[in-house]
């Protein structure tokens, strides 16, 4: 027999050794371990360890408590001493555990969000080791940022080349693809072409099909289970053709689970990237050399034995080396990982988060797990009369401090975990809610998630302890001889407890009223965001966006014929929309200096600036009637004018990207051309020529306010007709209003937060002014047979509330003015924060307090004093 | 006078007639002859724990031997308030027995 068998598990031997005091471990251990011997020799290796178990399941438990409160009967005392409190009082045990419960809720919420965030990308096996590669071009800046997502198809290669440590790389074309099969026609807008390394350095798992080969072939093609759905119901897509655009033929070579929605790329097709060669035709083989094609996303995977800190450090690396042609950009990498959360550069496939948002979050949680836990804290020092007696009893029985701290720490605990109870019963049942509220799919898994597990231990922990430790401290300073001495408390620990109570409730009415400020001012940005002229008319205009070559090309036939209907006001069409106008061109002007900025440019048919209500400040309007303004006429906007720096801009020689020179025929009002976060930027406006350079890309419609639904029947009927393409459109006041979506989300979970934060404050202001009025029910006995009116007693008593919650308003301002001033800063055009926000705070906070308090006080107010007084 | 618990009562009983061979190992194999109740080793380690805080029992560290791979262990001895306790209780049983033979019989015939 080996030795070690002899000898019971080691990890039960170990828990005991940790919390038995140590002079007294070896014996019981030693007596456990003599008995499991003779288990052993009697019974069986089996049963011996079934005793052994059994035993030691048993015995820890008793040890802990009998460690931590001296006995197993007393823990039952003070368990049913603190139950009985909870039954006895019912109203501050509702208060206190429904202002635990909502606060932990909310917690717990924002926990899950930021878990979910911070999971993106995680769940790749290779996460730590997959960088996404971007380049930096300094001389061209798009929407305020100068890093890209995109880079050329060639220095997939280059990379690999230059940089053993590159195990993988794989490019990624996203396009858009019309999708057919059997007449079960889409438009799909999360169409990818990838190399065959794709599948290797991602984890996106396939169901059927052969991760290895399935991206080898020309025209292969992959989707997900859910558009294996879409598209064929019950039949097995395996091999099946689909047709795409009309024009090419791929086979499914195989079928991938659907894409994690933590992902910062998500997509439902993966075409073979090789495909590109036919497609391209002739364009194909300088396609792939091309380096100024800036079209694809590389993505690269290092070897697991290579050093991550060191590859780190070798980045940025300038472009110059591979193109072979002088330029200042920069290639970095980007950690997988870090994406979701880095905020956003540009051509990202998806809008990326920001690691403030987190933060943000993050600390609206603490705030209002600290409102709750206030009110814990206060209505129990404010009740501490009621267990005073208790106390002194303990005392006198023998508690020592120590002792009555572990007690009432405790109950603390107790009702965090109560709280905790109900909050879990409380998310399960509103998870659904609040994952449509934040658009992403939450999951709660509470106990096959060890972390979720042990972070809501932890909040309740924290929440019993932070909300438990002052009064248990203040409750078991008593001192028994004043209790029967009928000083109740000493003057001084009474003043400190009230002045702790005080600042605790002035507080949780500064953190709300903060949170209401942020909310008014956050609403105000968005309206004026909503309603401030833009300089151009949104009203009843549908845009539908064009995808079909020929009709870019060919807009015209289509253009009169919507033209003729006469519910259709007017029809135009234009490269981009006239609300965001993102791309630029250079341009060149006389005495342009030779690192002039590029200009934004839009192209149009001649009734676009009538159709917008666009004004020109001074010179004429682009028109079909004079050639020459096909090629040689610009409009200018003011800013392209103020930047140049013209006194008298028309006429003056200007130039973009056309091969004949032109000049300015016109200036027109600064319009927002791009959303309200930046500064209206130069622009140049310019007619469609037949060079094909430019395309067609938007058709805007206005349309008469009647019969909306015939209108839109009739133009998709005319569109299909044109186009083979679904018909898709967007009103343009819509489409501006999805340029603030980000805000309009804040701005609405900042709204539920306020709410809440509020809401539990009241629910603490509620207890302590039903406490503190039952408390002087004789003075206000008193003071009413003395001839005090029901008014003049309810002044009384809530003056002293209205002080604390005044104080709380005034800290809030200076705070709340700095962080908005900060938040607002993100937009160019902004609200003036004014007086309005904190006088409606003002109003919102004070009359609620005040409300809560008033029905308390009007109570204690209206009482008849005979029933006060009598039993003296 | 504080009035045993039954545990107590029947740990003390242990210790008493193990006289000098009282241990833990050996007062947990007599308690689970007197009684069918299987107790875990770390109720009786408390219950001994609290009777010694009582005063009821006391204990000395025996010397090592090399049976035991040359541990010691410890002994648990009943002090005079552990003699008292056990006779008071005994009192108090008697008293409340008291009659039980007549009490029976009288309601079985009646």
């Amino acid at each position: 027999m080996r030795k070690n068998k002899a000898r019971p598990p080691r990890l039960g031997q170990w828990i005991l050794k940790k919390i038995l005091p140590p002079e007294e471990r070896r014996f019981l251990i030693e007596g456990i371990e003599e008995r499991y011997v003779r288990e052993l020799k009697d019974r069986g290796r089996i049963s011996a360890l079934f005793w052994y178990l059994r035993d030691i399941f048993r015995t820890i438990p008793i040890l802990i408590i009998d460690d931590f409160f001296g006995s197993a009967t007393m823990l039952k005392n003070y368990l049913k001493i603190a139950l009985r409190n909870i039954k006895r009082h019912k109203t501050f045990s509702f208060i206190n555990i429904t202002g635990l419960v909502v606060g932990m809720t909310c917690s717990i919420f924002i926990m899950l969000f930021i878990q979910y965030e911070i999971s993106h990308d995680r769940y790749h096996e290779n996460a730590n080791r997959i960088y996404r590669i971007l380049i930096r071009q300094p001389t061209d800046i798009y929407q305020g940022i100068d890093i890209y997502s995109i880079s050329p198809p060639p220095l997939k290669a280059a990379l690999m080349k230059d940089f053993p440590e590159i195990q993988n790389a794989a490019r990624i074309l996203r396009t858009e693809g019309l999708i057919n099969y059997k007449n079960n026609r889409y438009l799909e807008s999360r169409f990818f072409t990838v190399d065959p390394e794709f599948l290797k350095i991602f984890t996106f798992p396939l169901t059927t099909g052969d991760p290895e080969t399935a991206l080898n072939e020309p025209f292969s093609i992959l989707l997900t289970e859910e558009m294996a759905e879409k598209y064929f119901d019950d039949e097995d897509p395996m091999g099946k053709i689909l047709n795409i655009d009309n024009k090419y033929d791929y086979q499914i070579t195989g079928v991938l689970r659907d894409i994690p929605g933590n992902s910062h790329f998500k997509f439902d097709f993966l075409g073979s990237f090789n495909s590109l060669y036919p497609i391209y035709g002739d364009y194909g083989d300088r396609f792939f050399e091309d380096w100024n094609a800036y079209q694809v996303k590389t993505y690269i995977q290092l070897h697991s034995s290579s050093d991550t800190s060191e590859f780190n450090s070798k980045f940025p690396v300038r472009l110059e080396k591979y193109r072979g042609r002088p330029t200042n950009d920069e290639i970095y990498i980007q950690p997988l990982t870090n994406i979701h959360l880095g905020g956003n550069v540009n051509d990202e496939i998806e809008a990326n988060s920001d690691i403030k948002y987190v933060y943000f979050f993050s600390a609206i949680a603490l705030l209002i797990l600290l409102v709750a836990c206030f009110n814990y804290m206060n209505l129990s020092t404010a009740g501490a009369v009621q267990r005073m007696k208790e106390v002194g009893i303990r005392k006198v029985a023998g508690a020592s401090r120590h002792n009555l701290i572990l007690q009432f720490l405790g109950e603390s605990l107790l009702f965090a975990f109560i709280a905790l109870l109900f909050s879990l019963w409380l998310v399960k049942l509103l998870l659904p809610a609040f994952s449509s509220l934040i658009e992403k799919e939450l999951s709660f898994p509470v106990f096959n998630n060890i972390e979720t597990f042990s972070s809501l231990i932890g909040i309740s922990v924290l929440v019993g302890i932070l909300s438990g430790s002052f009064p248990a401290f203040f409750l078991s300073s008593f001192l028994p001889v004043n209790i029967i001495k009928g000083k109740l408390i000493s003057r001084k620990s009474l003043n400190k407890s009230s002045g702790f109570r005080n600042t605790l409730v002035v507080t949780q009415f500064a953190i709300s009223t903060v949170l209401v400020i942020c909310t008014i001012i956050i609403f105000n940005q968005l309206q004026y965001i909503r309603t401030k002229e833009l300089g151009f008319k949104k009203e009843y205009v549908v845009t539908i966006p064009i995808q079909d070559e020929n009709l870019k090309k060919n807009y015209g036939p289509l253009k009169y014929d919507l033209s003729q209907y006469s519910k259709i006001v007017d029809v135009t069409v234009s490269n981009f929309l006239p609300f965001s106008v993102e791309n630029s061109q250079a341009v060149d002007w006389d005495g342009r200096p030779e690192d002039g900025p590029d200009f934004r440019y839009l192209c149009v048919d001649p009734n676009f600036l009538d159709f917008y209500g666009i004004e020109l400040a001074e010179g004429r309007n682009l028109s079909k009637e004079i050639p020459t303004d096909v090629e040689q006429a610009y409009i200018l906007n003011e800013s392209a004018v103020r930047l140049i720096g013209w006194e008298d801009p028309i006429g003056k020689r200007f130039n973009c990207q056309r091969y004949v020179d032109g000049q300015v025929i016109g200036v027109v009002n600064n319009f927002h051309c791009h959303s309200l976060h930046r500064q209206i930027e130069p622009l140049v406006i310019f007619l469609f020529d037949d060079s094909g350079w430019w395309d067609v890309r938007y058709f805007s419609i206005k349309i008469s306010s009647e019969d909306i639904s015939g209108t839109l029947a009739l133009m998709e009927e005319k569109f299909e007709k044109f186009s083979p393409y679904p018909f898709s459109y967007y009103f343009l006041d819509e489409r501006i209003d999805m340029l603030y979506r980000r805000e309009q989300k804040l701005g609405q979970n900042f709204g539920y937060f306020t709410f809440v934060a509020i809401f539990i404050a009241c629910l603490g202001l509620f207890g302590i002014a039903s406490l503190t009025s039952g408390q002087r029910i004789k003075e206000i006995g008193i003071r009413k047979t003395l001839g005090a009116s029901v008014s003049s007693i309810s002044i009384l008593l809530t003056k002293e509330f209205m002080k604390l919650t005044s104080i709380g308003i005034i800290i809030a301002f200076p705070i709340s003015y700095f962080a908005m001033h900060e938040w607002l800063k993100n937009f160019a055009y902004r609200v003036d924060i004014g007086w309005i926000p904190f006088m409606g705070a003002v109003l919102i906070t004070v009359l609620l307090s005040l409300g809560t308090v008033f029905i308390q006080v009007f109570k204690a107010a209206r009482a008849n004093p005979a029933d006060s007084l009598r039993y003296e | 006078m504080r009035v045993l618990t039954k545990l107590e009562e029947s740990v003390l009983l242990s210790v008493l007639k193990l006289k000098d061979d009282a241990y833990i190992v050996s007062i947990k194999d007599q308690l689970e002859r007197f009684t069918s109740k299987n107790m875990s080793f770390g109720a009786l380690y408390v219950a001994l724990n609290r009777l010694i805080k009582y005063r009821y029992l006391e204990s000395h560290i025996g010397e090592s031997s090399s049976l035991r791979g040359g541990r010691a262990k410890k002994y648990y001895k009943l002090t005079k308030n552990g003699v008292l306790a056990l006779k008071d209780i005994r009192q108090l049983q008697n008293l409340m027995w008291k009659g039980f033979e007549n009490l029976v019989k009288e309601l079985l015939e009646g």
